[in-house]
């Protein structure tokens, strides 16, 4: 009974063979085989005895069928490799391990293997099983170990084929083997050529035609159809080839009709600035301008109906690259370009109607239907384009469009907007009522939340630009109101105008509000306000050290160093306090180091009744620095210093110095007065049963001290006297 | 559940040398509830109002250590571990080392390289744990404006801990305008760093916004829409913790000094084991005892008397969440315990005189199945019908506040379905219990009603086994406490007994359990514990853990 074997997967590595019968599955839909075993070698042996019977006969025909045969294998024909470990004998006689890779690439394809590798000596060819092995590595190799190499010789071209069209790397190799012993042939072909070596899915054939190419520009050669071909490479050292070789020559890219549409219609990101460059810096003649323009209408007509996005994008790019290099309006018009309109692609179309711009078309006689239709299009590519043309209508019949062309101007898109920030820009410099209105407009629209993320910078660059002078009159409220808004347009609007504003037009504390502006631009301005008029500052100290709240890095910077620099008279006691009010660590850090050092004697005192109602711990002990007899002289400062006292006492295992300091200053105060014991005494005598031994202790100590300076104070201790011991 | 929120601008709070001004932007989705005053104490509404924040942003649930870097250091290092366990001496180990000498500088200039990325990443991180704090909030606390105060309400993170805020208008030296009702507020994290700068030297004015509700146009810029998706579970623990508010409790009064004794000491050890509650231990006419559990530490407080007629000993739970009353401590006049029974929710009330904080602690921090206790919390204490309900509920609406005695006679109903019809409410979210001064409040949690009991359980085993203790279809077989407790007993279940085992730790959690039931035999205890288990550990609760339940000190403001 005829049948095939099948692999089928096993568990882990392994993997085990299953037989079919072939008269089991014969004739049925759902046969996975048609063959039986015998069949197969049968037909793989004849395969390869044909071709070698014509190659030991020298029949040029073996180069062809074999070239045929080989271009058809795709990657699905490749296996991957077996990796396997020999025991190898080595010089020393000491056996070590080897690892062989054994079954990869076309090594299961005997007619393919033949071809690619019946000169191989590190080949073993297995005639059971009709695959191919590998010898063992010290048996050296060659350079050429295709089968009748010298047929492969007499035909080249057919090398190229290989080398440029093979779909797996075995075949193209062959080819670029055949074609690097053949030299002259490689010299000889034209760029079209080295173009499929280029793009070609192996990396030595790209080296190849790289090289050639490399070697051919090196020598002098600058053929158009060379460049262009390396400009459309897939790979970004080709294109770089081609870049370095226009710019030392300014005639190029536009000299040569079909090197410019290499360059105006190249995708690659990497020539994204170059194009442009060139087509700003260069010029284009007329007789090659309008061959170029001929040849880019047909190539925008050759794009599919439904063009997926990047295609989208390249027509984009083309449409800003012919914009700088017909800027004077005088693009060749032909009629591809005309064609264009009908192109089912609006992106085409978009094209179109910027070939008709730029070609300085008249568009005053382009009927209000059409302009309709064109601004009224779905597609954003097509809008923008349209408004592009419309702009060259005359100022008048602009005007009469005016609420159509404000309409763009605060558009959905943002291509559309800047697209209509020109024609706006030119209707508010003829018509001040209508900037007045806009501004008014705009300005209200920048405060509400915005439709997209680019619509608060198109919005701020349209009011610069078409109502300067009204932005400029933005009255000093406003202008507050938009740097405070919670809205991104409001206050970018605002951060941008303030720029333009002197620093009397805020007070000192909006000027150190500012300092907590998100936009750089706005605290930079604030700063600098600060620099220039120190004085102004300094004499509204409580507003100006309000600065020291921003949360940014370079505002807190500023602060610091600034006030650093204040003298001591500037220091007021509230100025202070709002610095030590702050919750800020570093904040409280510089705060605390401005109280040691400019905190006058007279001072303390009303320090400290702030102080004492910082709930921040590092606060705490800098009070208890301050309390000294003088500071809470005044029954209101020791009114404070209660609640402040119990605060610190009461705190769970922290401020142990503070509490110290606490302790010890009010039974002094406690000893000193009586009146101070009395309301000193109630809260000993709750801390007389704390959790804490320490404060326990010192709480019971101080009211027993109290109660004998101050008799007739009641505390909760109970005096016992001492049992009397015999001697 | 979804809720919506619309404000009108955003809840601000500015300080300069002279003033301090917070204002709240209310939900305008609901009725108008608007407040203007000026805070004349100042610093017992800071310490407060910090504790408040301090439980809006409790969470303290379990979070098991970030251990990626580890595995991604062990994915990188596998293969070299490898060579090296199994690698020959001589060539291969010389070649090791080599390799791994040129690893380790390559790895150090990597590290140099990507040393700024590293810490711009860690910045910015520390920006967005700093900044946007706001995200770890579920749902912004309420305020209600009622004609004798105004009261904040939230609930934590971690669904197990509430807190309120109720200021007498005596608080305020001034108040002017005001609506009465309950608002959510916009909340953000950088109000409690402006709370701090509130002074006695200051003007601090506390703005409940009415400006919203005077603007009709929409599209402004000023509105803006939050949506919130809240879990269940949360809004069943708010209404769990704010239903035993209104149940009857242990009262303990404590001098401020005493709580502070009992969180020094827990702030001075760490515990390793269980079991880990706080025992009271209550005997009338004699001091209060605390016993800390595992080290048996005892605290007697000697001028704390127990006033309670019935001795009791209750352990509660989650102790460590105490801590967020170390900031309402220090200028508290007093402090006043209501504890419901072991494993059941407590409250600590804190008062000032005119301002209360009040810290209500849910019966475990993990509030999960292997406790039990919540399982009645919103069970309905009486049935009353919707007609009388709402009669009540009318009652309640017209006066903002009232105790039950006031809502019989003004009704004309008993007082016992006047208490079962306000429980209802509660339990629903639409009033609330007020412990300071034992009045029922209107307070509408949220904007739409939640249906009363849709909350009531968190799964189809719950509600089960509330009907089979209801039927008394459950009984305790026998309790063996010499390891633990272990617990058997029997439950019919339409028509067949099933014979459910437990087994209760030291911490009175559920450690295993096992029932010859299909549930538990096809997803063992993966799916939690099955309705027979469930209907054992209540019953266990009620009958054998649960103790005597003292008075409730009514009328106490």
């Amino acid at each position: 009974m005829s049948g095939r074997t099948i692999p089928t997967p096993g568990p882990g590595s392994r993997s085990s063979a299953r037989a079919i019968r072939i008269a089991d599955v014969a004739g049925r839909p759902d046969a996975k085989v048609g063959l039986s075993n015998v069949t197969l070698a049968y037909l793989k042996r004849r395969i390869w005895r044909s071709l070698r019977k014509r190659g030991e006969v020298g029949d040029p025909a073996y180069a062809e069928l074999s070239c045929g045969y080989l271009l058809s294998l795709r990657s699905e024909d490749m296996s991957p490799p077996v990796v396997k470990t020999f025991w190898k004998r080595g010089d020393n006689g000491r056996w070590s391990r080897e690892e062989r890779a054994t079954g990869g690439g076309l090594n299961r394809n005997w007619s393919a293997s033949q071809i690619l590798r019946r000169d191989d000596p590190l080949a073993e060819p297995r005639y059971a099983s009709l695959t191919f092995g590998e010898k063992p590595s010290d048996t050296g190799a060659t350079e050429r170990p295709e089968a009748f190499a010298a047929l492969w010789d007499a035909r080249p071209d057919l090398a190229l084929d290989l080398a440029a069209d093979g779909a797996v790397e075995p075949v193209s190799r062959l080819g670029v083997r055949v074609l690097k012993a053949n030299p002259g042939f490689l010299k000889s072909v034209d760029a079209a050529a080295l173009l499929r070596l280029l793009r070609s899915v192996d990396v030595a054939a790209q080296g190849l035609g790289f090289s050639e190419a490399r070697d051919r520009l090196a020598s002098g050669e600058a053929d158009p159809a060379l460049l262009a071909a390396l400009l459309a490479a897939d790979f970004p050292e080709a294109r770089r080839l081609a870049v370095t070789r226009i710019d030392r020559d300014p005639s190029l890219p536009w000299s040569d009709a079909g090197l410019g549409l290499a360059a105006l219609t190249s995708p690659h990101d990497d020539l994204s600035d170059t194009v442009p460059r060139w087509a700003g810096e260069r010029r284009v003649d007329a007789v090659v301008g309008a061959e170029l323009a001929d040849r880019l209408g047909a190539w925008l007509l050759a794009i599919a109906p439904e063009p997926e996005e990047a295609t989208q994008a390249l027509i984009r790019r083309v449409r800003e690259r012919i914009g700088a290099l017909w800027r004077d309006g005088d693009m060749p018009i032909g009629h591809a370009a005309i064609d264009a309109f009908a192109h089912p692609a609006a992106a085409v179309v978009a094209a179109g109607i910027d070939i008709l711009a730029l070609a300085g078309a008249d568009v005053s006689s382009v009927p209000n239907e059409r302009w309709a239709a064109l601004l009224g299009s779905f597609e954003t590519d097509v809008q923008s384009a349209a408004l592009r043309l419309f702009g060259r209508l005359d100022d008048d019949t602009l005007a009469s469009h005016a609420s159509l062309v404000v309409a763009f101007a605060t558009a959905p898109s943002s291509e559309l907007r800047r697209a209509a920030r020109p024609l706006v820009v030119r209707l508010a410099a003829r018509d001040p009522g209508l900037a007045e209105r806009l501004s008014r407009d705009l300005i209200d629209s920048l405060f509400r939340t915005a439709p997209d993320e680019a619509y608060p910078g198109d919005v701020v660059a349209l009011l610069k630009e078409a109502t300067p002078a009204q932005v400029a009159a933005i009255d000093p409220g406003t202008l507050w109101r938009l740097l405070q808004a919670r809205a991104k347009g409001a206050q970018l609007l605002g951060s941008t105008e303030i720029q333009n504003r002197p620093a009397s037009q805020l007070s000192v504390r909006q000027i150190a509000r500012l300092g907590n502006h998100p936009h750089l631009a706005a605290r930079t301005w604030a700063l600098a306000a600060f620099r220039d008029d120190p004085g102004r500052f300094q004499n509204e100290a409580e507003d100006a050290v309000l600065l020291v709240e921003s949360d940014w890095d370079d505002a807190q910077e500023f602060a610091r160093s600034y006030f650093d620099g204040w003298p001591e008279d500037a220091w007021s006691p509230a100025a202070l306090a709002v610095v030590t009010d702050s919750v800020k660590p570093d904040v409280l850090a510089f705060a605390r180091r401005l109280l040691r050092s400019r905190l006058a004697p007279g001072d303390a005192a009303a320090q400290l009744t702030r102080l004492l109602e910082h709930p921040a711990q590092s606060m705490h002990l800098l009070a208890t620095e301050l309390m000294t007899e003088d500071a809470a002289a005044s029954e209101e400062a020791f009114d404070k210093l209660l609640p402040l006292a119990r605060i610190v006492m009461l705190q769970v295992h922290k401020g142990r110095i503070a509490k110290d300091r606490v302790t010890a200053f009010l039974l002094k105060e406690a000893l000193r007065d009586r009146g101070r014991a009395e309301r000193v005494a109630p809260l000993f005598a709750d801390l007389s049963i704390a959790g804490v031994a320490r404060d326990r202790a010192a709480a019971i100590l101080a009211l027993r001290d109290i109660g004998a300076a101050h008799p007739g104070i009641e505390t909760p201790l109970n005096r016992r006297a001492a049992p009397v011991r015999a001697a | 559940m979804n809720f919506v929120h619309r404000y009108f601008g955003a809840t601000s709070a500015s300080s300069d040398a002279l003033s301090t001004a917070l204002a709240f932007a209310p939900d305008l989705l609901r009725e108008p509830t608007y407040f203007v005053g000026k805070v004349r104490r100042h610093l017992p509404f800071r310490e407060a109002i910090s504790a408040l924040h301090h439980v809006v942003v409790s969470d303290l649930r379990f979070k098991p250590k970030d251990r990626t870097a580890y595995f991604a250091w062990l994915k990188d290092h596998e293969e070299q571990l490898l060579a090296e366990a199994v690698a020959e001496r001589g060539a291969v180990r010389e070649r090791i080392d080599a390799l791994r000498v040129e690893f380790a500088d390559i790895h150090k200039l990597s590290s140099e390289i990507m040393r700024p990325f590293y810490g711009a990443q860690k910045r910015y991180f520390d920006w967005l744990y700093q900044n946007n704090r706001d995200a770890w909030f579920v749902l912004d606390p309420v305020i209600t404006v009622h004609p004798d105060e105004v009261f904040f309400e939230c609930f934590s993170l971690d669904e197990s801990t509430y807190g309120r805020l109720s200021c007498d208008h005596d608080v305020f030296e001034r108040v002017e305008e005001m609506a009465c009702g309950t608002t959510n507020i916009d909340y953000s994290h950088a109000l409690y760093d402006e709370f701090q700068k509130i002074r006695s030297y200051r003007d601090t004015s506390l703005t409940i916004e009415p400006s919203g509700f005077e603007v009709q146009t929409a599209g402004e810029a000023n509105f803006r829409e939050e949506k919130i998706d809240l879990p269940d579970s949360w809004m069943r623990g708010f209404l769990q913790v704010s239903s035993a508010m209104a149940q009857p409790a242990h009262v303990v009064d404590l001098a401020p000094v005493d709580m502070h004794a009992i969180l020094s000491r827990l702030a001075a050890k760490r515990e390793r084991h269980g079991p880990r509650s706080l025992r009271f231990l209550l005997e009338p006419d004699k001091p209060v005892e605390v016993l800390i559990e595992p080290w048996n530490d005892r605290l007697t407080f000697r001028r704390s008397i127990y006033k309670g007629s019935e001795p009791a000993e209750i352990r509660i739970w989650g102790r460590r969440r105490l801590a967020i009353l170390e900031r309402a401590l220090p200028l508290a006049k007093s402090v006043r315990l209501h504890l419901l029974g072991s494993g059941l929710p407590s409250f600590a009330v804190v008062d000032y005189g005119g301002l209360r904080f009040t810290l209500g602690l849910s019966g475990w921090t993990a509030n999960d199945w292997s406790r039990a206790g919540q399982f009645d919390l919103l069970a309905p204490r009486t049935e009353v019908d919707e007609t009388t309900a709402q009669k009540v509920f009318d009652a309640l609406k017209g006066q903002h506040f009232a105790t039950v005695p006031e809502l019989a006679f003004e009704t004309g109903l008993d007082r016992s379905i006047v208490a079962g019809a306000l429980g209802l409410y509660v339990q629903a979210g639409r009033a609330m219990y007020d412990l300071d001064k034992g009045v029922y409040r209107l307070r509408e949690l949220v904007r739409d009603p939640l249906k009363p009991g849709a909350l009531r359980f968190s799964s189809e085993q719950e509600e089960k086994a509330d009907r089979f203790v209801a039927a008394r279809l459950v009984t305790i077989g026998s309790v063996d406490t010499r390891e633990g407790k272990r617990v058997s007993g029997e439950v019919m279940d339409d028509g067949k007994t099933h014979h459910p085992r437990l087994v209760i730790d030291a911490d009175d959690r559920l450690s295993t359990a096992a029932c010859d039931c299909w549930f538990y035999g096809h997803n063992k205890l993966m799916r939690g514990p099955c309705e027979h288990m469930l209907a054992l550990r209540r019953l266990y609760h009620l009958e054998v853990e649960g103790k005597p339940r003292a008075f409730r000190a009514e009328g106490v403001a």
